[in-house]
């Protein structure tokens, strides 16, 4: 119940964002177009979605980094551009969603590593926000 | 005791090599060699000896959990080995700062007739050590593979699993993604009766601690079982079939949050209570 309360949250916050116009580019990852397609009521039981997100942890656990443009497979980076803020900030909301929605400790544990990351400036609001969602974890992971 | 040809390549003065040594003395096991690896002192080692200010670190006496921990064992690990009494043959090598992967001791091992290896650790093994289809090298992972890769995996497994979990599996070059030998899992201690009340945890020194000892228990009782149960009386162990592993399955794991680590830590310490 308390896990759809703070789903709910972020929805509400994910959607201020709006959808982008979808550009296709098969020979790259386009980070900026992938996070702000990301559909809540679909992509947390896509495991292709899953799985991208999944990779994109290490961006942010080993790189400290994240860059708007990568191979295809996500090994490397295409471009020197990094997300802005605004961009960080909604990958961190749809990466909120799926750490609540499959009380994912790996997302959480990237999540919290953000909030210490000189590198990466998120504004108080997503960081309270994420403060939340590790509290919902790991009420979970008391209660496994 | 039981030889086996089996290289086991250990550095000077930590303790996992000194673990090993000691499970495969206790389990009956002599070694075919040990090689011990010293570094030498480089410009660059002492430079960065200076900066981590290891040469003003007082070396405090093993942590209370530490001691705890391991007389929770049977086998215990003496301070100072006698490495002749572990091994057939004893080799000494001076390594520079890439350790494992020093061109001296890379080429050494190319021609040594050894062809089993076991490394305690101490840096990523690179390709060209690995690549020799004549030289096999296993390691240890603590974590249940493909799903617990990556780092602090003995947390992960215990927050994961529900309990510690060990892969023995032969290197890659993609890390934790070996043919798999052998796999374990050991239920949550009960025996450290460490009371909540009396122990307030301190996620740094608790997990060194931790991984000093009872990461290293596990992973030698690993070792022993997978050769008990694989030794058929000769030197060459018979290992079956491999496992081998599917890159696209499983997560990997990064470095923990101490807020995380803290959690597995009590699952670790204070699991009698809950």
């Amino acid at each position: 119940m308390e896990n759809d309360i703070l789903l709910e949250k972020i929805r509400f916050e994910i959607e201020k964002f709006g959808q982008s116009n979808i550009v296709l580019n098969t020979n790259h990852f386009n980070l900026v177009n992938f996070i702000s397609n990301f559909n809540y009521m679909e992509d947390c039981n896509c495991s292709i979605v899953f799985f991208k997100y999944d990779r994109l942890c290490k961006k942010i656990d080993v790189v400290g980094k994240l860059y708007s443009l990568y191979s295809l497979d996500l090994s490397k980076r295409i471009n020197n551009t990094l997300l802005s803020q605004m961009e960080l900030e909604r990958f961190l909301l749809n990466l909120m969603f799926l750490a609540v929605y499959l009380n994912d400790l790996k997302f959480v544990n990237t999540l919290l590593k953000v909030i210490e990351r000189s590198t990466l400036k998120v504004s108080e609001s997503i960081e309270r926000l994420i403060l939340e969602c590790r509290d919902r974890v790991f009420i979970y992971y008391e209660r496994y | 005791m039981n030889d086996i040809n089996l290289t086991v390549i250990i550095i000077d003065g930590e303790s996992t090599g000194k673990f090993y040594l000691s499970y495969l003395f206790e389990s009956g096991f002599k070694i075919k060699k040990l090689i011990i690896l010293k570094k030498c002192i480089t410009v660059k080692s002492f430079i960065k000896k200076i900066i981590r200010f290891d040469f003003f670190k007082v070396h405090d006496k093993k942590q209370i959990l530490e001691r705890k921990i391991n007389s929770s064992f049977k086998v215990k690990i003496p301070e100072n080995l006698n490495y002749s009494e572990y091994a057939s043959s004893v080799v000494i090598f001076k390594v520079g700062d890439k350790i494992i992967n020093d061109d001296k001791l890379f080429n050494y091992l190319t021609l040594d007739d050894s062809k089993l290896f076991l490394f305690s650790g101490g840096g990523i093994v690179n390709a060209r050590l690995l690549s020799n289809p004549n030289k096999r090298i296993i390691h240890i992972h603590p974590g249940i593979v493909p799903d617990v890769r990556g780092a602090d995996c003995l947390f992960w497994s215990v927050l994961l699993r529900g309990k510690p979990g060990y892969s023995l599996f032969y290197m890659s070059e993609a890390i934790d993604e070996g043919a798999i030998l052998h796999q374990e899992e050991f239920e949550i201690l009960h025996s450290l009766c460490i009371d909540r009340n009396s122990h307030e945890i301190d996620v740094r020194k608790d997990s060194n601690s931790l991984l000093k000892t009872l990461d290293l228990h596990y992973r030698s009782i690993t070792l022993v079982n997978f050769l008990n149960k694989h030794y058929q009386g000769i030197p060459d162990i018979n290992i079956s079939k491999p496992l081998e592993q599917n890159k696209k399955d499983g997560r990997m794991y990064f470095f923990m949050h101490r807020e995380i680590k803290k959690i597995a830590i009590e699952r670790l310490l204070f699991s009698d209570e809950s």
